[in-house]
């Protein structure tokens, strides 16, 4: 535990913080790619969902989280899923579903919900590409989706039961909740399978194409990829 | 023998879409269609804040709980609204039944079959011979029963 008669740690702490954002004059150019990428993947998450609201189950966040763990650098990775599902659950709070909830029933839902999508940046993490915008990483990736939406949507829906379903006037068993999820589940699915290849190839195009020659680094890429060091 | 990026972009889009086709597939195929059949016998009870209904035994040409309501909504006049979730599983989401809409009060409309609460959207769960269908106007978390 740091204490005000620690310094040194606290100024460890400190520069760790630093390095992991890409602080400071040395780290500027790559820092630029992540900061725009990052606000570009929760920019997509955030107002795809908005916009596909009345589609349930179908939503973007779970392809920029993937992607985020693909192409960034952990700690603005880690951002990408936090900032869209947390965006998320307040728009829906306040204007899908006003006054519909308590504030615990939405900060447990939130939890689940956010750890969920924080697991599929990890597994991003997993497959990083040198090259993304290539069939085979894109097909990889949707590929990897597939796991990951499944083992998602058990995560969620056990955090709905936990939280709201298991109480009056549901009283729906864990197995219930799961078998009502079915549908959904295959929904989510469809929508990984539309999003995570949609995404991936405008990301792979822009990180590869576009963003070389705005975000200020030393020389454009040749390799492809190389957001991360 | 390694395909171009071309032929495997081709080979990648196909097997995606044969696997989204299978999905909807399988989506569509949770949701009750009505085939010609014996109409169905149930009873209706609907409680709101300013419109009160039934228990009232009724025969629907449908089969889903849905249809009841849509079918009883019909024949007094009341006005109903839905929102339609999009294809493929096209639920529906009762808003307003009479005067009362969703939200006014902190109060919502919800319903119970055979006094168990939904496990599914009103289209989505299909009506059996004989069961007990309570549509009732209460906040969410509400700890009463219709029974």
């Amino acid at each position: 535990m740091l204490t005000a008669a620690d310094p040194g740690a606290r100024r460890r702490v400190a520069d760790r913080l630093r390095a992991a954002l890409l602080l400071g004059e040395a780290n500027a150019a790559l820092r630029r790619r992540n900061v725009r990428l990052t606000a570009i993947l929760v920019g997509v998450g955030v107002l795809g969902k908005i916009l596909l609201s009345g589609a349930p189950n179908i939503e973007p966040i779970l392809a920029v989280s993937l992607f985020a763990g693909m192409v960034l650098v952990p700690a603005y990775a880690l951002l990408v899923p936090v900032l869209a599902a947390l965006l998320n659950v307040a728009f829906a709070s306040a204007i899908l579903y006003p006054n519909t909830y308590g504030l615990p029933e939405v900060a447990a839902l939130a939890a689940f919900l956010v750890t969920g999508y924080l697991f599929v940046g990890l597994a991003g993490g997993r497959i990083r590409r040198r090259v993304l915008f290539r069939t085979r990483t894109i097909a990889l990736a949707t590929a990897v989706s597939v796991p990951l939406t499944v083992a998602w949507d058990v995560w969620t829906a056990f955090g709905n039961w936990l939280t709201i379903s298991r109480f009056a006037p549901y009283h729906w068993s864990l197995e219930q909740t799961f078998q009502m999820q079915v549908p959904f589940t295959l929904l989510h699915l469809i929508s990984s399978l539309v999003f995570v290849p949609l995404i991936g190839a405008g990301l792979g195009y822009y990180v590869e194409h576009v963003l070389p020659e705005g975000s200020g680094s030393p020389e454009p890429s040749q390799q492809g990829l190389e957001i991360a060091p | 023998m390694r395909l171009s990026e071309r032929a495997q972009a081709l080979l990648f889009v196909a097997v995606l879409l044969a696997a989204l086709a299978g999905l909807w597939v399988a989506v569509k195929s949770t949701v009750p269609v009505c085939g010609p059949g014996p109409p169905v016998r149930a009873t209706l009870q609907i409680t709101g804040a300013s419109l009160s209904a039934g228990p009232e035994a009724r025969t629907t040409a449908g089969c889903t709980v849905y249809d009841l309501l849509s079918e009883w909504a019909e024949d007094r006049g009341a006005k109903l609204v839905v929102r339609e979730a999009s294809e493929p599983l096209g639920a529906v989401f009762v808003l307003q039944i009479g005067g009362d809409a969703n939200g006014d009060g902190g109060r919502y409309w919800q319903f119970w079959v055979n006094c168990g609460y939904a496990t599914a959207g009103a289209d989505l769960l299909r009506l059996h011979e004989g069961d007990r269908v309570h549509w009732r106007f209460v906040p969410e978390g509400w700890e009463g029963s219709p029974c």
